[in-house]
C-alpha cells in the first residue's frame, strides 16, 4: 500500500470507528429496552437513530469543565489516552485478508501494550481529579485493570502455543481446519471475562458503581473530556469484541457465499451484542469478590491451560518436529 | 522490518490529532458560567471531608506487587510458548519446573491472605 | 553443554538449598506450629552441610559457566550455611521473647544461604549479582522482621537504599568490563585485564565501580557509613547474620575472583583494595574506641576486621588463601558467638540491650552469658588461646612474608586499639552491679541459643588450641583447583 492509501485506509477507518462508537451507543439502549419490555430511544428519526447524533452534539456543547483543584494538564490528558490507545488497538486487527493496517509479527503484544497503556488514563484522571470519588474510583479501577491483564494475556499463551506465532493474520490463517474456540474454550473464557473487565462493563464496572461512588473516576469530568472516556468504553467493547473473532472464532473466515469482511463484522457484532445482553441479565459482584474470583480462580485456570495445552501439542506432533 | 512501523507511526499521529480535535471542540463549543459552588469538588453536596492527597488502602500497592510479578513471568511464556516447537519436551520440563515454583509461591501468598480483601 | 549426574553431585548443596527454600516457604504457609518448621529449616541447612562430602567426591567441576564448585566453594558454603544455622538458633531463641511469627524468617533465612552458596561457588558476573541480590534482598525483609520497631524499619530503609545504589553501581562497573572485554566470566576478564587495562578507561572505571560496590557489601571504609546504624537498629540475630554471612559471602567471590586467574598482576586494584583495607582497620578501630552502644562498637570492630582479612588476602601466595580462609573462620565463629550473646539478651527486651551500662554487672547475674562474651571478645581482640589469635597471627606472618610494611604497621596498631575497646567492655562485664537492673536480666531463656553459643565457644577455643585441624581441611580443600 502507498502512503496516501494508507493514510486514507486509517481515516476512513478512524470514522467507521467513531460513527460506530456512536451508533453503539443507541444500539445498546434500543437492545436494553427491547430486553427489558420497553421503548428506548424512539423518537428521533427512523427508530430513533438519530438520537446518537443528537448526543454527540449535546456532549459536543456541554460546559468544558476543569476542577480548579485538578492538576490540569494530566486532567485534560487523561481522557484522550484512553480514546487514543482503544483507537491503536485497532491497526493491527486483521479485517479481511490484507486489510490490515499494520500486519505486526508482534501484534499480539501490541494489542497488550494498548490495554496496558489504557491503565494511565483511568489512574490520571482520578489523581488529577482531586476529587475522593475520583481517587478512590481509580484505584479500584486500576487494581481491577492489572489484574485481570494478566490473564488476558495468559488466556492466550495457548491461542500461540497452537498457531505458533503472534501475528494475527498467522493466527487466523492457522484456524482453516478449526477455529481456536474448540481447543482453548478454557481460554475463550477467561479472555471474555478478562476484556469484560478490562473495559470495566458491567458486570464488572465496580469502578463506575454509581451506587457508591458517584461515577468513580470521571466524576468530575464533563462535556467532551466525559465524553472520551465514553468513547474508550465503547471502543474498548469492539476492539474486545474483533479480538475475540480474531483468536478464537477464525477472524474473517466463513463459507464463501459472504466476503470475509461481513463474516469478520457479523461475527464482531455478535459478541457486541454479547457485551450488552451481559448488561441486561447480569447483577454486579462485589469488589472483593471480583479481584478474588480473578486471583483465585481464573489465574489457576489459566496456568492450567497453557500446561494442557503445552503438553498436548507437544506429545502429538511428530516426534521429528519436536526436540530437534 | 522497520517499515511495518510506518502504518502504526502514522496512525498514532492521525489517532492522536483526532483526539487533540475532539477536546478543542469540546473547549470552544463548551463554554458556561462559573461560580464559586460549581467550582468546588464534588462531594454529594458536602463540603469536602478531607483532602484527596491523603493514604490509601496498602493492598492496592500489593495487588501492583503481584501484578509486576505475574507480568514477568509472563516475559518468560510468551516466548517460550512461540518457540515451542523448537524447545520440544526439554522446554515443556523447563517450563514446568519454572512454573511449579511460581506456583508454590502462588500457594504461599493465598494461604498467607495476601488475595483477601476484607 | 551435557548435563551429567556429576553435575548434579557437584550442585547437590545449591539443589538441596533451593529445595528446602520451598519446602519451608509451604510449611510457613500450612504449618502453625513454630517448632516444625524451624526444625525442618534446622535440617534442611544441615542436610546441606551434610551433601558437602558427597559433593566433594566430583570437584573440581565447572557446572555451566555461571557456577565452578571446586574445594574452595565447598569449605565457603559450609562456614556459611553453619553461620546460618547458628543465626537461626539465635533468632528462635530473640523472636520467643518478641511474639513474632517465625515462618518467613525461615524462608528468609534459607534463601539468604542459597544466595551465600552461589556466591561462594560463583565464576561469572551474573551469578555474583544474582547472589549477592539473593542475600540483599532477603536481608531487606530480614532487617525489618520485629515491623513495630521503630529502629528496624529505619534500619531496613537504610539499607535497601543504600544497597539499591550499591547494587547499580556493581551493575554499571559489570557492563563497563564487559563492553572492553566482551565476556562476564572471571577467568577470562582476569587474564585479559593485565593485556588491555593500559589502554583503557574502561577497565579501570568498571573495575573500579564493582569493586565499590563491593567494598559496600563488605562495609568498608569509605563505604561503610551504612554499617553502625544499620546494625545497631537491625534485631540482634539478624545483625549477627549481616556480619558474617553477608560479608564473609561476598569476600568468598573476591577471592575465588584472585583465585581463577593471576589477578594480582593488575596493580590498581591491588592498590585499590589495599587503600580499602588500611582505612578500615584505621577508622574501623579508632571510632569503635568512642561508641558506648555495644552494638555499635562491635559493628567497626567487624568493618576493622574486615580490613585484617584483606590484608591476608593481598599478600598474595601460598599462604594468602590458607590465612584469609582461617581467619574468616575465625571471624565467623567469634562475630556469631558476641552477637549471639547481645541477641540472647536482647530478647523480648524493648530497644534490646544495647548500651554498655547494661552489660555492667552481667557476670554476676548471667555468669555463662559473661563467661561467652569475655571468650567471643578474646577472640576478637586476637588472645592467645582463641582461634583469633592464630588467625592474626597468620595475618601478621602473610604480610611480612609479602613485604607489606605499611598494612603490617597498620594491622599491629588496629589491634592495640582494638584491644583497648574489647577490654573495655570487658571490664565492664565485671563491675560491680549498679542498683538498675537492666531489662536483660529479665530476657527469656531459649535454650537454641545457648546451644548455638556453646558450640561457637567449643569451637573458638578448639580450634584455638590446635588449628592444624582446621587448617588442613583448608589446605586440602582450597588448592583442589589444579
Amino acid at each position: 500500500m502507498s502512503v496516501v492509501a494508507m493514510l486514507f485506509f486509517i481515516v476512513v477507518l478512524l470514522f467507521a470507528l467513531l460513527a460506530a462508537a456512536a451508533l453503539l451507543t443507541w444500539v445498546e439502549r434500543r437492545l436494553l429496552a427491547w430486553w427489558q419490555d420497553r421503548y428506548g430511544p424512539n423518537r428521533a428519526g427512523p427508530f430513533g437513530i438519530l438520537q446518537a447524533f443528537a448526543d454527540v452534539i449535546k456532549i459536543l456543547l456541554k460546559e468544558d469543565w476543569i476542577p480548579p483543584l485538578a492538576d490540569k494538564p494530566v486532567f485534560v490528558i487523561a481522557p484522550a489516552i484512553v480514546a487514543v490507545t482503544m483507537l491503536l488497538g485497532f491497526a493491527i486487527v486483521p479485517l479481511a485478508p490484507g486489510l490490515v493496517i499494520a500486519d505486526l509479527n508482534v501484534a499480539l503484544l501490541f494489542f497488550f501494550a494498548m490495554t496496558g497503556l489504557s491503565v494511565y488514563s483511568v489512574t490520571f484522571a482520578g489523581w488529577a481529579s482531586n476529587n475522593n470519588y475520583s481517587l478512590l474510583g481509580s484505584l479500584r479501577t486500576a487494581a481491577q485493570m492489572i489484574s485481570y491483564e494478566v490473564f488476558m494475556l495468559l488466556s492466550l499463551v495457548g491461542v500461540v502455543i497452537l498457531a505458533g506465532s503472534f501475528r494475527l493474520t498467522d493466527i487466523v490463517d492457522a484456524q482453516r481446519g478449526m477455529w481456536f474456540f474448540v481447543p482453548q474454550f478454557v481460554g475463550l473464557v477467561v479472555f471474555f471475562l478478562a476484556a469484560i473487565a478490562e473495559t470495566h462493563r458491567l458486570p464488572f464496572d465496580l469502578p463506575e458503581a454509581e451506587h457508591e461512588l458517584v461515577a468513580g473516576y470521571h466524576t468530575e469530568y464533563s462535556g467532551m473530556k466525559f465524553g472520551l472516556f465514553f468513547l474508550g468504553e465503547y471502543l474498548g467493547m469492539m476492539l474486545s469484541s474483533a479480538m475475540i473473532v480474531t483468536l478464537f472464532f477464525g477472524g474473517w473466515l466463513g463459507p464463501p457465499f459472504l466476503p470475509p469482511i461481513v463474516w469478520f463484522l457479523l461475527k464482531t457484532a455478535f459478541f457486541v451484542c454479547l457485551y450488552l445482553l451481559l448488561r441486561a441479565a447480569l447483577p454486579r459482584p462485589r469488589y472483593d469478590q471480583l479481584m478474588g474470583y480473578a486471583w483465585k480462580f481464573l489465574l489457576p485456570v489459566a496456568l492450567l491451560n497453557i500446561v494442557v495445552t503445552g503438553a498436548i501439542v507437544v506429545a502429538t506432533r511428530s516426534p521429528a518436529e519436536v526436540g530437534s | 522490518m522497520l517499515a511495518n512501523y510506518l502504518p502504526i507511526l502514522i496512525f498514532v499521529i492521525v489517532a492522536a490529532g483526532l483526539g487533540v480535535v475532539l477536546l478543542g471542540i469540546g473547549f470552544v463549543l463548551g463554554r458556561g458560567q462559573k461560580d464559586q459552588e460549581k467550582l468546588s469538588a464534588y462531594e454529594c453536596g458536602f463540603e469536602a471531608f478531607e483532602d484527596t492527597r491523603n493514604r490509601f488502602d496498602v493492598r492496592y500497592y500489593l495487588v501492583a506487587i503481584l501484578f509486576i510479578l505475574f507480568d514477568l513471568e509472563l516475559a518468560f511464556f510468551v516466548p517460550w510458548a512461540v518457540s515451542l516447537d523448537a524447545v520440544g519436551l526439554f522446554g515443556i520440563g523447563a517450563m514446568g519446573v519454572f512454573l511449579a515454583l511460581l506456583v508454590v509461591g502462588f500457594i504461599y501468598e493465598w494461604k498467607k491472605g495476601a488475595l483477601e480483601w476484607d | 553443554m551435557t548435563f551429567t549426574s556429576a553435575h548434579l553431585v557437584a550442585l547437590l548443596p545449591i539443589v538441596v538449598l533451593g529445595g528446602a527454600a520451598i519446602v519451608v516457604l509451604l510449611l510457613a504457609a500450612f504449618s502453625p506450629s513454630r517448632r516444625v518448621t524451624t526444625g525442618a529449616t534446622a535440617i534442611a541447612l544441615a542436610a546441606t552441610l551434610a551433601t558437602l562430602p558427597i559433593a566433594a567426591r566430583v570437584i573440581p567441576l565447572d557446572v555451566s559457566p555461571l557456577i565452578r564448585i571446586d574445594g574452595a566453594a565447598l569449605l565457603y558454603t559450609g562456614l556459611l550455611v553453619a553461620c546460618t544455622l547458628g543465626v537461626l538458633g539465635l533468632s528462635t531463641a530473640y523472636l520467643k521473647g518478641l511474639g513474632e511469627s517465625v515462618g518467613e524468617l525461615c524462608i528468609l533465612l534459607v534463601t539468604a544461604a542459597l544466595g551465600a552458596a552461589v556466591l561462594s561457588a560463583s565464576s561469572h558476573f551474573a551469578s555474583l549479582f544474582l547472589g549477592i541480590e539473593l542475600v540483599s534482598v532477603s536481608l531487606f525483609a530480614l532487617l525489618a522482621y520485629a515491623r513495630d520497631e521503630k529502629p528496624n524499619l529505619e534500619a531496613s530503609l537504610k539499607y535497601v537504599i543504600l544497597s539499591g545504589v550499591s547494587s547499580a553501581f556493581l551493575l554499571f562497573g559489570i557492563a563497563l568490563v564487559y563492553t572492553e572485554l566482551g565476556t562476564l566470566e572471571f577467568a577470562r576478564i582476569a587474564e585479559l585485564v593485565p593485556l588491555e587495562s593500559a589502554s583503557s578507561v574502561y577497565i579501570a572505571g568498571g573495575l573500579g565501580f564493582v569493586i565499590a560496590g563491593i567494598a559496600f557489601k563488605m562495609s568498608l571504609v569509605p563505604f561503610h557509613l551504612w554499617t553502625p546504624d544499620v546494625y545497631q537498629g537491625a534485631p540482634a540475630p539478624i545483625t549477627a547474620f549481616l556480619a558474617t554471612v553477608s560479608k564473609g559471602a561476598v569476600f568468598v567471590v573476591l577471592l575465588r575472583y584472585f583465585m581463577l586467574a593471576d589477578a594480582y598482576a593488575y596493580r590498581p586494584l591491588i592498590v585499590a583494595l589495599s587503600l580499602l583495607a588500611g582505612a578500615s582497620m584505621l577508622l574501623g578501630n579508632v571510632l569503635a574506641l568512642l561508641q558506648n552502644n555495644v552494638k555499635r562498637i562491635l559493628a567497626y570492630s567487624s568493618i576493622a576486621h574486615i580490613g585484617y582479612l584483606l590484608v591476608a588476602f593481598i599478600a598474595g601466595g601460598a599462604v594468602a588463601i590458607e590465612s584469609a580462609s582461617y581467619y574468616l573462620a575465625a571471624y565467623l565463629a567469634s562475630s556469631i558467638g558476641a552477637f549471639g550473646v547481645v541477641a540472647i539478651l536482647s530478647s523480648g527486651v524493648e530497644g534490646e540491650t544495647q548500651t554498655l551500662r547494661e552489660y555492667r554487672g552481667l557476670y554476676w547475674r548471667r555468669p555463662w552469658l559473661a563467661a561467652v562474651f569475655s571468650l567471643m571478645l578474646l577472640s576478637l581482640a586476637g588472645i592467645p588461646l582463641t582461634m583469633g589469635f592464630v588467625a592474626k597471627f597468620y595475618v601478621v606472618a602473610a604480610s611480612i612474608d609479602a613485604s607489606l610494611w605499611v598494612l603490617l604497621a597498620l594491622v599491629i596498631v588496629g589491634s592495640g586499639i582494638g584491644l583497648f575497646y574489647y577490654l573495655r567492655v570487658l571490664v565492664t562485664l565485671y563491675l560491680e552491679p549498679d542498683d538498675v537492673t537492666p531489662d536483660g536480666a529479665r530476657a527469656a531463656a531459649a535454650p537454641s541459643g545457648h546451644v548455638v553459643l556453646a558450640v561457637a565457644s567449643v569451637a573458638v577455643i578448639w580450634l584455638g588450641i590446635f588449628p592444624a585441624q582446621l587448617i588442613d581441611v583448608v589446605r586440602a580443600l582450597a588448592f583442589t583447583n589444579g
